[in-house]
């Protein structure tokens, strides 16, 4: 939270403060051509409380963008074409306590309006009890304050333009680093496939060696209530452009397998606590954001023409 | 392969409703059937490519299949109740397995319950499942094709 103050008042010009949850703060930071019609690329980070690498990754990349602004003439090309926000802290109450829903006792990850069909028990969403994690929330309540800013933030941002991407990062599962795309809550194609494989296989391309899996979220188990899942089906519908969402699920477990001793501190299961491993973490994904920033710039390049005949998306 | 789909047979008995044993819903029972076999399809990487319109009431569908996958195929493309005893034994087994719920009531009783039939026997409706290079394409058949049923 230091951190992100410090970066909010080095760039008053980039941040907007999207809404204030128990006198918390969430700020969006915003760089780039301002035109409705620019693509957009959207880094999200700290939606669980207890993943806190994800919020520094986010913090990473910002403080690489804020430098590089100051010299970098190829970057001030790339943002005259396209715009970049980045939310590196969604769930501030979450991350304050060291736990992963917020305040409420809601997964803001399961919090969107649920689809009927879907979910690995438990893990996939529920109704139970907020003491437990994976909680959805009430039925029929409203959206928790938390998520109903990020899908505001979308609407207004990235609803308007014709290409975006959304990079959500996480860590909790796996022992290598995955790249999701939806669905979450069937294992139905998205409509949007042969972008996605297009974009896995300029990935693939860009960077020969990555380390990134890239594959279906519910490939792994289902959620019922994924936020992204909702504002891709959201952005569908409205037509008009195309949003990919991605979600970076780093693999924890490899920290854990490591150090096996952190697996007795709930952040250990989620962070890696040694300091040079949490230094490589931190550089590890940089080069992932930037190709994605440069992929969002040049989309006409590499996006494929829709197709009317393509495999069925999920109803 | 095989732990995805026994995942997907975890999902399919506890997350779905109507994946439940009992008098439930038959439409409910037909939706969660087409979720688990577009699952089951989409976890193999199969894909599926649909032609023309569901019919606008319940009906009995007739599907001409050659392959377990084709089935599947065929229950994915529209929310149905499969009437799992006009089919082999293996397939009956497999279905089952993956938790697709079939037809528990006489067939009258679930189109009057608001949920269409699919049968490997009998007359009604067309269903046409052709093999493609990626997967199947399903065509639904044309009101002047559809058989009395």
């Amino acid at each position: 939270m230091v951190a992100l103050e410090r970066l909010a008042a080095a760039r008053p010009d980039a941040v907007r403060e999207l809404a204030r949850v128990e006198a918390m703060p969430i700020y969006a930071f915003r760089f780039g051509s301002g035109a409705p019609g620019a693509p957009v690329l959207l880094v999200t980070g700290g939606v669980h409380g207890l993943e806190r690498i994800g919020t520094e990754v986010a913090i990473a990349f910002l403080s690489s963008l804020i430098a590089r602004l100051g010299w970098d003439r190829v970057l001030h090309d790339a943002l005259a074409r396209c715009r970049v926000i980045v939310l590196p802290l969604v769930n501030p109450v979450g991350m304050a306590r060291g736990q992963r829903a917020n305040g409420n006792g809601v997964d803001l990850m399961r919090n969107a309006p649920a689809h009927e069909l879907g979910g690995t028990p438990l893990v996939g969403g529920h109704r139970i009890s907020p003491r437990l994690p994976w909680y959805m929330g009430r039925p029929g309540a409203p959206m928790e304050p938390e998520a109903a800013a990020l899908v505001r933030l979308v609407e207004d941002e990235l609803f308007a333009a014709p290409f975006a991407i959304a990079l959500d990062l996480h860590s909790g599962f796996g022992f290598v680093d995955r790249l999701w795309y939806p669905y979450a809550r069937t294992r139905e194609p998205p409509a949007d496939l042969p972008a996605l494989a297009a974009l896995g296989q300029l990935l693939d391309d860009t960077l020969p060696n990555h380390v990134y899996h890239f594959e279906q979220t519910a490939q792994t188990y289902t959620i019922r209530g994924d936020l992204w899942d909702y504002l891709y089906d959201r952005r569908r519908a409205a037509g008009g452009g195309v949003l990919l969402p991605l979600t970076l699920e780093m693999g924890s477990w490899t920290w854990v397998r490591k150090n096996p001793a952190q697996i007795l501190s709930s952040l250990g299961r989620f962070n890696p606590l040694k300091p040079h491993r949490h230094r490589r973490t931190l550089r590890r994904h940089l080069p992932l954001l930037d190709f994605l920033l440069h992929a969002t710039a040049s989309h006409p390049a590499w996006t494929p023409a829709p197709r009317s005949d393509g495999p069925r998306g999920a109803t | 392969m095989i732990a995805r789909l026994a995942g997907l047979a975890i999902d399919a008995r506890f997350a779905i409703p109507g994946a439940m044993p009992g008098a439930l819903e038959p439409v409910a029972r037909a939706r969660a059937a087409r979720w688990i076999a577009a699952n089951a399809l989409a976890t193999r990487g199969i894909q599926l490519a649909i032609e023309g319109a569901p019919p606008s009431e319940p009906s009995i569908l007739v599907v001409r299949a050659a392959s377990l996958a084709a089935v599947l195929a065929a229950i994915a493309s529209i929310p149905v109740l499969v009437d799992a005893a006009s089919l082999p034994c293996r397939w009956r087994l497999a279905l089952r397995a993956l938790g697709v719920p079939a037809l528990d009531r006489p067939a009258p009783a679930a189109l009057s319950g608001g949920a269409s039939v699919l049968t490997a026997a009998g007359r009604g409706c067309e269903l046409a499942v052709d093999r493609e290079l990626h997967g199947f394409r399903v065509r639904l058949a044309s009101p002047e094709r559809t058989l009395p049923a």
